[in-house]
């Protein structure tokens, strides 16, 4: 039940009496606007106005999968810097600190957030909520470390069973929650 | 404005050195999403200007002590490439590149929603590849055009043109000849859905009733162009374009 | 920053291939990207061009202006090469004074065209210790997918091979075609673990840990070269580099012909 055209920034859409605004829109006196161009969906089930942009800004929502670097680990949490969104080349615009807590690493029980997580690491995860600041979790499968270096010698770690890797440089080995594709990411 | 010459800019039957009449803009030509980088980009052909325009964000805002925690800022920074003049231009920032840039991000900042985006700034850059009077115009042109590109939300797109004076003739979009050489310069752009300026200069001498015949051809100019820039838009984004482009 | 990390996030991916002989776009180690040319785009020059390999895009400007020669050299022109990353190509490109990274591209894009000695100097005295044209090139980067030194290095000889000395402009009689010897081709290859390829993308570019540009004149000889980056290049990398650097030197010279 909606209706689909092109329209641009400054077309009047449609009136607010019928509809409310939506993503893509603003209103003013009672009139309500196309921000973006895009396709215009009037949504007569939900009484929505939307515009569909085809390049819309890189805001974060709930759901989305991000890449992020792991900026600082706590006793109950770590933190990560978000740098992309997957499926988009284009920069991540608004909040990209994040917080991931303790229960959200693994599927399992954390006890102790650096035996899944380290400072560096590059990491997927999940956006979980985004007020009053940004959340991720990295319990799926394939969500957590994607690339990790040795903390003693900085080389890089290869994943030597489940959630093990491996240094062979130096011989060393940690533990990490490591996304199934650990290795071999394509991005 | 400055110089003076024997030539005749606009002859006893109202037409100009290009063939043009008074109220004639040059030939344009606007293309939207051109720079696979940038979040949003166009080019510009304004009679023998060339500009490039990109668009990034809204991202994180640098310097970081410029943030609103209220809005995003728009900064713009419009640059002259070295042989786009017919004198090497230096490199670099000078004062009239900093004047142009500051006026053309305050004529789009009446249009962008930046309350969408505290503490964010969006970036605008204007290059001017060739230049043939009217720069700025062009520039802001193909500015708006990169950020409608960029799925900025904005009320409006902000078209640009400059009207001037020229052998005592009110005139539309100065080539190089009648701005050198003519008697009054009035880059301005507007709001087309209300008529709004939100950029207006002058140079030169005008008495009223000049000026406001200069400003009304303006306006129709800026109408003219912002058909153009809509036209450009759809045919980037009606053909199945790559919008990650 | 951001690109950067998607790069070392792509790192393994990239890497993994390379170990059978395979890039991520589908090329082999020693292709390049799809090549195109345009000169005389910009009226207002006196020479130029805009080069595109693959997604990565330049252009090439050169003005020729009369001038005072340099007291060593007072019968010949002068050449000054200068590079521009502007934010426009990509977004971790800052405005403002030259990074060493633009410093290095120009002088390299300089060195190539001085040594082969592409422009013949001597032919740009006006006046002897008077006056001489002095040929600005600038080059700026418009969208950027790695591989600006070659990128630049050919948009230049293209602008400078198409660029006339503007005569009647200074009143000196009729333009003629800047004088021009041969065509200096430079090729990069970058080293990724213990494989080198050539014309690097964005994200092969940063995790390379080397690179060396060779340029070659028409006769295959090399004219200038340049390692850049932290890592090594072994005596035989080298020799498969400079070998690389004559094959493909003499396929894109056809191209431009």
């Amino acid at each position: 039940m909606s209706k689909s055209r092109k329209v641009f920034p400054g077309d009047e859409i449609a009136v607010e009496e019928e509809y409310a605004a939506s993503d893509g829109t603003f209103v003013s006196d009672g009139k309500i606007y196309a921000s973006q161009i895009g396709d215009l969906v009037l949504d007569d089930d939900e009484y929505t106005a939307r515009v569909e942009s085809p390049n819309p800004p890189n805001i974060l929502k709930e759901g989305d999968i991000v890449y992020a670097v792991v900026a600082d680990i706590r006793k109950t949490m770590a933190t990560a810097d978000v740098v992309a969104k997957d499926g988009t080349e284009r920069q991540v615009g608004g909040e990209t600190y994040a917080t991931i807590h303790v229960s959200k690493i693994s599927p399992g029980y954390t006890e102790d957030v650096s035996k899944e997580l380290r400072k560096g690491d590059f990491i997927r995860a999940r956006v979980i909520g985004i007020k009053p600041s940004l959340q991720l979790t990295t319990k799926e499968e394939n969500l957590g470390v994607i690339r990790a270096l040795c903390s003693r010698c900085k080389e890089e770690f290869v994943r030597k069973g489940e959630n093990r890797l491996h240094c062979e440089e130096c011989n060393y080995t940690m533990s990490r929650k490591l996304a199934d594709d650990y290795g071999d990411v394509q991005i | 404005m400055s110089g003076t010459t024997d030539m005749i800019l606009v002859n006893k039957d109202g037409k100009r050195i290009d063939g043009r009449t008074p109220d004639e803009h040059r030939d344009i030509k606007i293309e939207a999403g051109v720079l696979a980088n940038a979040d949003g980009s166009a080019y510009v052909e304004i009679g023998k200007n060339k500009v490039l325009a990109a668009v990034y964000g809204p991202r994180e805002c640098h310097p970081r002590h410029l943030q609103d925690p209220t809005k995003a800022i728009i900064q713009c920074k419009y640059n002259m490439q070295t042989y786009s003049v017919s004198d090497r231009k230096r490199p670099g920032t000078d004062r009239r590149s900093v004047e142009i840039s500051k006026i053309t991000a305050e004529a789009l900042e009446k249009v962008v929603l930046t309350e969408l985006y505290p503490r964010a700034s969006i970036d605008v850059y204007i290059e001017i590849l060739q230049a043939n009077a009217g720069t700025r115009c062009a520039g802001l042109t193909a500015a708006s055009v990169a950020l409608a590109d960029a799925g900025i939300p904005m009320r409006d797109i902000v078209p640009a043109i400059a009207a001037g004076k020229a052998d005592g003739y009110v005139l539309l979009d100065l080539n190089k000849e009648e701005d050198n050489f003519g008697q009054a310069d009035v880059p301005m752009a507007i709001v087309p859905s209300t008529n709004e300026i939100v950029l207006l200069q002058m140079d030169g001498n005008m008495t009223r009733e000049e000026f406001d015949k200069a400003i009304e051809m303006g306006v129709r100019g800026c109408h003219d162009v912002y058909k153009l820039q809509k036209e450009a838009l759809l045919n980037r984004y009606s053909d199945g374009g790559d919008s990650d482009e | 920053m951001s690109k950067k990390i998607i790069s070392e996030i792509r790192r393994d991916h990239i890497f993994n291939l390379l170990k059978e002989g395979k890039r991520s776009d589908g090329r082999k180690l020693d292709d390049f990207r799809e090549i195109k040319f345009e000169t005389g785009i910009i009226e207002s020059a006196d020479g130029s061009a805009v080069v595109e390999m693959g997604k990565t895009k330049v252009t090439a400007g050169v003005k020729i202006i009369p001038g005072t020669p340099f007291g060593d050299t007072p019968n010949l022109g002068v050449l000054t090469t200068g590079a521009e990353l502007i934010p426009l190509a990509h977004p971790d490109f800052e405005s403002g004074p030259p990074s060493p990274e633009s410093i290095e591209l120009a002088r390299v894009v300089d060195r190539g065209i001085r040594e082969s000695g592409m422009v013949d100097m001597s032919k740009l005295c006006i006046k002897e210790g008077e006056e001489v044209w002095m040929c600005f090139l600038d080059l700026y980067a418009i969208n950027y997918d790695g591989n600006l030194f070659d990128a630049f290095n050919l948009a230049s000889v293209l602008a400078l091979k198409t660029a006339i000395i503007p005569n009647e402009q200074y009143g000196k009689g009729e333009d003629v075609p800047l004088p021009i010897t041969c065509l200096p081709i430079s090729v990069t290859s970058a080293k990724l673990g213990s494989s080198l390829i050539l014309d690097p993308n964005f994200d092969e570019e940063n995790i390379s840990s080397a690179r060396l540009t060779v340029t070659t004149d028409d006769d295959g000889n090399f004219r200038a070269m340049q390692k850049g980056g932290q890592g090594s290049i072994t005596l035989d990398e080298l020799s498969h580099c400079l070998d690389m650097a004559v094959a493909k030197g003499e396929e894109i010279r056809k191209l431009i012909g």
